[in-house]
């Protein structure tokens, strides 16, 4: 019965923590999306970088997305903690279709950001 | 009064463009590509017109979307566009590396 949803989230942390401190938060969020009787299919760390405007006073966080099958409940259980933990500057939902092709997507951007920009540029060129 | 007659001016056709989005192949547009979402958007981070980016309606809705997704991302920014990352690095490299 229970409804099962394709979700993309992305959490900023804190660029102040450590790669150890940082996975060691993004891994206590995998656990309560398995808690709540969700299911991490994917996951993809985007690292350091600058943010484009300042929250709360800081200039860098450490992107890390999942992508997650589960239910309303779990989202709002899920942005709750967001907001208890005050290592995450900043996160959010966003539904998907597939969660493999985003993943996949989400890969290939990262191994060559370019590429769509380049194949427009050509289009509008020609 | 009398109607008057309007001339009527015929303009010369402006050969239409292909959406340069479209045509280039791409379906889904990510928010997180902001090298291609730089494209559509000012020095001052607004939206390029469809009227002045050439993009048909469906591509121009599709980059519009994920703009706006990508201002919430912090990956662009309200009011300045784009954002180098090496630029930025260097100005406040103090700031987050105390921790190692």
């Amino acid at each position: 019965m229970a409804v099962k949803n394709n979700f993309e989230v992305v959490m900023i942390a804190d660029a102040k923590l450590t790669d150890e401190e940082s996975r060691g938060v993004f891994e206590k969020f995998k656990g309560i999306v398995k808690n709540q009787g969700g299911e991490v299919k994917f996951e993809s760390g985007w690292g350091r970088r600058k943010l484009a405007y300042e929250i709360d006073k800081k200039r860098h966080g450490i992107y890390h997305l999942l992508y997650i099958e589960g239910n309303g409940e779990l989202v709002d259980e899920l942005e709750r903690q967001f907001g208890y933990d005050d290592n995450i500057i900043k996160f959010f939902v966003i539904a998907v279709d597939d969660l493999e092709k985003a993943h996949t997507g989400f890969e290939a951007l990262k191994s060559d950001p370019g590429k769509n920009a380049g194949l427009v540029k050509e289009a509008m060129g020609a | 009064m009398s109607k008057k007659k309007r001339k009527h001016y015929f303009r010369e056709k402006v050969p239409s463009r292909p959406c340069p989005v479209i045509s280039a192949g791409i379906e889904e547009i990510d928010y997180k590509d902001i090298e291609l979402l730089r494209m559509f958007v000012t020095e001052k981070g607004k939206i390029i017109p469809k009227r002045i980016s050439g993009l048909s309606a469906k591509a121009q809705k599709r980059v519009t979307h994920a703009i706006k997704r990508a201002r919430n991302a912090a990956l662009l920014s309200f009011s300045e566009g784009y954002v180098s990352q090496d630029e930025g690095q260097e100005k406040f490299s103090n700031d987050y590396r105390n921790k190692g």
